[in-house]
C-alpha cells in the first residue's frame, strides 16, 4: 500500500535494523529534525549514554545516520558534542518503513 | 561515545535494554506469516495453513503501538523546541529593535545631517555587536535544545507543503530583514530620536508577534503525527 500523504509513492518495505524500538524512534525524531545532538536524543528517549550509543552505532554501521564529534566551548575539558544527521538512505528505509507498519495496521 | 553530559544509569538499563532488544527484535512479518504447517490433513504434504489469528493482531497492535510511540517523540520534541524558540524569540526582539534604532544614526549619515569619525565608528561597532548578539541568540538556541539551527522546518515535506507554515517563516524573515530600515529611512528624513525610539520599539513588537506566530505554526508542523491517533479500524 503506496503512503499517500507524501509525494511520492513509498513502496512499504520492512526493515529489521529499524524495526527495534530504540531505534526506530531515533529514525522517527531524525526524520522530523535532520540533525540532532547525541543528549537531545538520549533524553527524549530516556535511555542511558551506552544504550543510546549502541543503537546510534548500529544505524550509523547500516550507513541510515552519521555522527560528527565537534568540540565545542562550555562543554567542559576535553568534551565533544555528538551529532546525529539522518542519512539519504536512513529516511528512504524509515519512511518505506513506516509504509510497512501501515499496511500491517491496516491489515494489508 | 563520549558525551558532555553522562547519565549514571548507563549500565543497568542497557542490561535492560539488551534483553528488549532480543524480544522486540523479532519482525512482525516474522509474526505474521503462517506459522504452520498441515501435514495431516494433506496426505502428509507439507502445505501452508492460514495464519494465526491471534498473531495476526498481535502484529498489528505491536505496529500501530510503534507508530504512536513516534506520534509522542514528536510531541516531546515539539514542545523542548518550542521552549528554546520562546526564549529566543525575546532576546532576538530586542535586538531587531535596537537594530532598527542604530539604522536611524546611519540614516542620519546618509541623509547629511550628522557626521563625525567616532559617530561613524561609534554605529558601525554598535551594528557589528549587535550582529554578533543575533548569531549568538541562534547558538543559545541550538545548546539549549540539541536541534540544529539549520534545521529550517520541522517534517520538511509536509512542512513544504503547508501554507500557513510557509507564509509565517516567509513574513518573520522578511520583517526581520525589512523593519530595521524603517529606522533608516526615519534618519535619512532626518526625523527625531524620539521618532527613532517609537519605531525601535514598534519594529520589536511587530518582530515578536510575528516570531510567535512563527513558533506556534513550527510547533503545530513539529507535532504532525506520523500516523492518525485514531483506531484506523474504527
Amino acid at each position: 500500500m503506496p503512503d499517500k500523504s507524501n509525494d511520492s509513492p513509498i513502496e512499504p518495505k520492512f526493515d529489521e535494523t529499524i524495526h527495534a524500538p530504540i531505534r526506530l524512534r531515533i529514525c522517527g525524531m531524525l526524520d522530523a529534525y535532520g540533525k540532532l545532538r547525541f543528549d537531545a536524543l538520549r533524553d527524549t528517549l530516556d535511555v542511558s549514554d551506552a544504550v543510546c550509543s549502541k543503537h546510534l552505532k548500529t544505524l550509523a554501521d547500516r550507513g541510515y545516520v552519521t555522527l560528527s564529534k565537534k568540540a565545542e566551548r562550555d562543554s567542559g575539558k576535553g568534551y565533544k558534542v555528538t551529532w546525529v544527521s539522518f542519512t539519504d538512505v536512513g529516511r528512504t528505509a524509515f519512511q518505506a518503513h513506516v509504509a510497512a507498519l501501515k499496511q500491517i495496521v491496516a491489515g494489508g | 561515545m563520549t558525551d558532555e553530559t553522562r547519565n549514571p544509569e548507563a549500565d543497568s538499563q542497557a542490561a535492560a535494554t539488551d534483553s528488549e532488544k532480543e524480544r522486540t527484535d523479532m519482525p512482525i512479518d516474522t509474526a505474521t506469516a503462517p506459522v504452520m504447517t498441515n501435514t495431516v490433513a494433506d496426505g502428509g504434504k507439507a502445505t501452508p495453513s492460514s495464519p494465526a489469528p491471534g498473531i495476526d493482531a498481535l502484529g498489528a497492535m505491536d505496529a500501530l503501538n510503534s507508530l504512536h510511540e513516534l506520534n509522542s517523540d514528536r510531541d516531546r520534541m515539539a514542545k523542548r523546541s518550542e521552549r528554546g524558540m520562546r526564549a529566543m524569540c525575546v532576546r532576538a526582539s530586542w535586538i531587531y529593535g535596537l537594530m532598527a534604532f542604530v539604522y536611524w544614526g546611519v540614516g542620519l549619515m546618509f541623509g547629511g545631517y550628522f557626521y563625525s569619525d567616532i559617530g561613524y565608528i561609534t554605529i558601525m561597532a554598535a551594528l557589528a555587536l549587535l550582529m554578533i548578539a543575533a548569531f549568538v541568540v541562534i547558538i543559545r538556541y541550538q545548546k539549549a535544545t540539541g536541534i540544529s539551527a539549520f534545521t529550517l522546518a520541522p517534517n520538511k515535506r509536509k512542512a513544504a507543503h503547508d501554507t500557513q507554515f510557509i507564509v509565517a517563516s516567509i513574513s518573520t524573515t522578511v520583517a526581520q530583514i525589512v523593519l530595521p530600515w524603517i529606522g533608516f529611512a526615519w534618519g535619512f528624513i532626518g526625523g527625531n530620536w524620539i521618532g527613532a525610539v517609537v519605531l525601535a520599539v514598534l519594529t520589536a513588537l511587530a518582530i515578536y508577534g510575528l516570531e510567535r506566530w512563527h513558533i506556534r505554526e513550527w510547533t503545530r508542523v513539529s507535532r504532525l503525527p506520523v500516523v492518525p491517533e485514531e483506531d484506523p479500524h474504527a
